[in-house]
């Protein structure tokens, strides 16, 4: 804490480095928020950069009255909400709604981004098959249930925590990941088997 | 036999489990059903640990410190133009001001270009009193000084 508020401090006083390693201290929360939330990969760095913008310019007002990783990711949550609005991507529907970009386009750009394109073992090659359903099922989720399966999951944020960050009681933040993690669960097995499922 | 909730199952995961874990596990040993919506659990958290393709390019620092760079030489460009904007128009008050600018058109007109000094006739609060044209110059020149070091500080921060 006392570390964080002398980086603040610094950065505040206009050191350029200390503001860089801000970034580099946040930045994979920031990530985890925003690729997780924005489907279009074109746009999900400039809204990360955009993300840091926003905490240089604000930081002065920031009071320590929540973690500053709280107040980072909630800066992300809501830019990553702003741009969907301005997309008009569908924000609160239910757990059987659907994203604007089609869920193919998606499958095709994470199967890029996975190393690796040489002949696999039989068991890599379905735990690789799983990992890319498995995404596919998550993007297809509202961005608020996305949001809160990484933040528990990837960051490992408390539910007060992030109900700060979304701004939700912290009851509801339960209730929403149980309830993607069972549809998710659900979709699993409606596709493979318990033998294809074990490690 | 009852089967393991959902909420149950994901207790576990979450280990905060309301059942003891002996019990969970003598269920589990005895019932298929639950192992394979337990194997189902274990693949999703295991999934949603996953970073692949969450990867920000490597000089990603040095792309942000680029635009807030740039974001506040665009903010200093503003601040000099809407400065200058305020010069320009406390200028023309003060011409207002001090001309009669009707009387130093009708004068121009009169006299053509040649009559310069029919200008001068269209300043009576100016004429005889050199010492308003000193001090107006003076608070003129001091406001751009000010104005220039303000300008300079906000650029070097």
């Amino acid at each position: 804490m006392q570390a964080e508020k002398e980086l603040i401090d610094k950065i505040v006083a206009g050191d350029a480095q200390a503001f860089r390693v801000l970034v580099e201290n946040y930045q994979r929360l920031v990530c985890h928020v925003v690729f997780r939330m924005v489907a279009n990969e074109a746009d999900r760095e400039e809204l990360c950069q955009e993300v840091f913008v926003k905490i240089y310019q604000h930081l002065k007002n920031f009071n320590f009255q929540s973690k500053l990783s709280t107040w980072i990711a909630r800066i992300a949550y809501n830019t990553c909400i702003n741009y969907l609005k301005k997309k008009k991507a569908p924000l609160y529907d239910d757990l059987a709604g659907t994203e604007a970009d089609s869920p193919g386009d998606r499958a095709v750009s994470f199967i890029e981004s996975v190393p690796g394109e040489l002949p696999l073992p039989d068991e890599f090659a379905v735990n690789r098959e799983i990992r890319l359903f498995l995404h596919e099922a998550i993007s297809e989720l509202p961005p608020q249930y996305r949001a809160i399966l990484t933040l528990y999951h990837l960051d490992e944020m408390s539910y007060k925590e992030i109900g700060e960050i979304i701004n939700l009681p912290e009851g509801t933040v339960k209730s929403y990941l149980f309830r993607a993690r069972k549809l998710l669960k659900e979709r699993m097995l409606e596709k493979y088997s318990a033998e294809e499922l074990l490690p | 036999m009852k089967h393991l909730s959902d909420a149950e199952l994901q207790a576990y995961l979450d280990r905060e489990a309301s059942i003891s874990r002996e019990e969970m596990e003598a269920h589990l040993h005895a019932c298929a059903h639950c192992r394979s919506n337990l194997a189902a659990y274990r693949r999703l958290y295991g999934g949603l640990k996953d970073e692949t393709g969450f990867l920000l390019s490597a000089n990603f620092a040095d792309a942000v410190a680029a635009r807030i760079e740039k974001r506040g030489e665009r903010k200093a460009d503003l601040l000099e133009l809407s400065l200058i904007v305020t010069a320009l128009i406390s200028g023309l008050a003060a011409v207002l001001y001090f001309f009669d600018p009707g009387a130093v058109f009708k004068n121009l007109l009169q006299q053509g270009v040649a009559g310069i000094s029919g200008l001068m006739r269209g300043i009576p609060l100016l004429q005889g009193s050199s010492l308003h044209i000193l001090l107006f110059t003076a608070a003129i020149l001091a406001l751009v000084g000010i104005l220039d070091k303000m300008i300079f500080q906000f650029r070097q921060r």
